[in-house]
């Protein structure tokens, strides 16, 4: 699939990686500090014996992914030539893009699917509404919304039916 | 001798017509699943891993290679006809295959990549057979030590061949899956890691929704979001290129080149199809005669990315038979699979279940035969494949993937779990870190965390059986290797020991 940041040049790559620099160096510092607030030995608590305990492979992973990210930061700021106001605005253009918006559109529908849909109302009907929106949100041709309906109750009553009467999957 | 007897006793087992019908339906599932741009083989396995897990283990092994051959091979379909690879596996077919197809050659291109896929198949199933018992003589061998360099390493090799363009975006991208594999209980002591009290996450997190998470919802998130119509799609027209004898003949040296490429790559950890596919066709423009017509229409071109990627199934099953290490996304979900159904990989497979390494063998024969008979066959429907709209087909896709994450555990909280990687996984696609080194880090990553606390228990915190034990010792080489030849300061560092050399030789020879 197309990267729509294709035509992003590599600075502009480099300045979005600053801040995944910063993000991943926030992490990598939870990841190590939870690992140090672990116990060092479990069952005699021996302190000698710190190679063993539950927080010691957090620890290593915490401590990579801090040197990394600090290599990518200082890569980052490096080849990136500096943030300026300009890139900032940019990007906030970019966020009120079409694209961002139909990003946004079809994980808010996902995510409705998920949390709410199969939660509160049957799975036939919740799969239904699922398929039925995204068909006539993100409709690129000139397909009848009849058609779109009978596509989406076909689709949701075969995977329904068939998943859990042959397949005998129970359905969220 | 013996394994060729296994192999064609297993071979016999297997040719009943029930396996030979659910192998034809799983592969032609696979050839749809992989033609369709926005689903692949590891979405495909990933979705029948739970929905298999009703079968018997037999069946279940049928479909999951069935659709996984299928898939593989039915990339290059959408790759020649609409210029979008349908898996990761067929971009290099893209640069040949969709020339040919706009030349109103599609049939040929069709033709050749169909019988590339089966040739190359068939060479990664002769490399299963011949190599998965040696290596497992090896791994008999090893030690914690041995097994926690194993998976350090097949983090770190993934992430610097599956990055686009840093390295240290692989490795980061593995850290962060090693770091996921931390949540829940660990293996020695049970103690809760990362949960903060939440029942879902005492178990861990189930790879098979974070993988369907890192690799599906970004696919359905792209799809809806860039608005795309369809293009036009040339018809597939009539085949006039060679026939399997005469391709052998004339591009032998091409296809064993490829196939040992394609096995070759695809038993690194994690590395899987796609690289060995890329590194196939750049090393036969490299190699061939008329260089130029790569890019144009080569049926060598063709040949080479399509033997490569299909023998690295069989390249990728290696590691996952003899070190329970996946070779490939595919086959870590395959790993997945094979937990389910009780079978557990590693250098006790042989023990606990002598015959299975020919049974895979002779299964990914048959399925090489299946995919040949039902690929050309598809080939004629495939202009209808293609023209699904992505609007109609991705909404599609999600629901699938619920249903794939959900029915592996009948746990709600799966669905959450693939949600939150399928956010992480589109976030890291767009900052170009790729996915596969993520999922091999929450497979690895409690292999690496127990070995490495075992073997340091073993010896008593001393980091000696790390560089002292052979094997060990080789593989911590190969890491220490992975990492510096990433890094600049090496290849200055080499350039300059270079140019000293050339001024030494230099200056010797105006002496003589």
């Amino acid at each position: 699939m197309e990267n729509p940041l294709h035509h992003v040049t590599h600075r502009n790559i480099r300045k979005i990686d600053v801040f995944s620099g910063i993000l991943l160096l926030a992490f990598g510092l939870f990841v190590l500090i939870s690992g140090l607030r672990m116990p060092v030995e479990t069952l005699t608590h021996d302190p000698n014996k710190w190679y063993i305990g539950p927080g010691f492979f957090p620890e290593i992973i915490g401590a990579g992914l801090i040197l990394q990210s600090l290599v990518l930061l200082v890569i980052g700021i490096r080849e990136s030539g500096g943030i300026t106001r300009q890139d900032i605005l940019r990007a906030f253009a970019f966020l009120k893009s079409n694209i961002v918006i139909r990003f946004t559109i079809a994980l808010a529908l996902l995510a409705l699917y998920i949390f709410v849909l199969l939660a509160f109302i049957p799975y036939t009907a919740a799969t239904f509404i699922y398929l039925f929106s995204n068909m006539i949100i993100f409709k690129t041709d000139n397909k009848s919304v009849w058609k779109l309906l009978l596509i989406s109750v076909i689709c949701s009553v075969v995977v329904a039916y068939g998943f859990s009467h042959f397949a005998r999957i129970p359905l969220p | 001798m013996t394994q060729i007897i296994a192999l064609f006793a297993a071979f016999i087992k297997f040719l009943t017509i029930k396996n030979i019908l659910l192998l034809s339906a799983s592969s032609i599932a696979g050839i749809i699943m992989g033609a369709l741009p926005g689903l692949s083989a590891t979405m495909g396995i990933a979705l029948l891993t739970g929905l298999t897990y009703g079968l018997p283990t037999e069946a279940a092994l049928i479909v999951l290679l069935g659709i996984y051959v299928g898939a593989i091979y039915g990339g290059s379909i959408s790759a020649i006809l609409i210029g979008i690879p349908g898996t990761g596996s067929a971009a290099a077919t893209v640069l040949d295959g969709h020339p040919l197809a706009k030349r109103g050659q599609g049939g040929t291109a069709l033709s050749l990549t169909t019988i590339a896929s089966f040739i190359g198949t068939l060479f990664g199933m002769l490399c299963l057979a011949g190599f998965t018992p040696l290596l497992q003589k090896i791994a008999l061998n090893f030690t914690s030590a041995e097994y926690a360099l194993l998976a350090i390493f097949g983090v770190l090799i993934c992430g610097s061949l599956t990055a686009q363009g840093l390295p240290l975006k692989g490795w980061i991208g593995g850290f962060v899956g090693l770091a996921a594999s931390c949540i829940g209980f660990e293996g020695i002591f049970g103690y809760p890691r990362f949960t903060f009290g939440v029942v879902g996450l005492m178990g861990g997190i189930a790879f098979v929704p974070a993988m369907i998470g890192l690799f599906g919802i970004p696919s359905l998130l792209n799809g809806l979001s860039q608005k795309k119509n369809n293009t036009d799609i040339p018809t597939v027209g009539k085949n006039e290129g060679p026939g399997i004898f005469a391709m052998l003949k004339k591009y032998f040296p091409t296809i064993l080149r490829s196939g040992l490429i394609g096995t070759g790559v695809g038993s690194i950890p994690g590395v899987g199809e796609d690289v060995g596919a890329w590194l196939s066709y750049d090393t036969a423009k490299k190699s061939s005669k008329h260089p130029e017509e790569f890019g144009q229409g080569s049926y060598e071109g063709l040949i080479a990315a399509e033997t490569a990627n299909n023998s690295a199934i069989g390249g990728a099953l290696i590691p996952l038979l003899s070190l329970a290490i996946p070779g490939s996304a595919p086959t870590a979900v395959l790993l997945g699979a094979l937990w389910l159904h009780g079978i557990r990989p590693g250098p006790m497979l042989t023990f606990e279940f002598p015959t299975f390494i020919s049974e895979m063998s002779a299964l990914l024969l048959l399925a090489a035969f299946t995919m040949r008979i039902f690929g050309w066959i598809a080939c004629q429907f495939a202009p209808k494949i293609v023209k699904v709209p992505v609007y109609i087909l991705m909404p599609i896709v999600g629901v699938l993937s619920i249903i794939g994450s959900y029915a592996l555990n009948i746990n709600t909280f799966d669905l959450y779990v693939m949600f939150a990687f399928g956010i992480i996984g589109y976030i890291f696609e767009k900052l170009n870190y790729p996915a596969a080194p993520v999922v091999l880090g929450i497979i690895l990553g409690p292999i690496a965390d127990t070995n490495v606390r075992r073997a340091l228990q073993a010896s008593h915190g001393s980091l000696t059986p790390f560089y002292t034990r052979p094997i060990a010792l080789i593989v911590l080489f190969l890491i220490i290797y992975t990492i510096l030849s990433q890094l600049k300061i090496t290849s200055r560092f080499f350039t300059w020991v270079k140019s000293k050399i050339k001024k030494t030789s230099k200056a010797n020879s105006i002496k003589e």
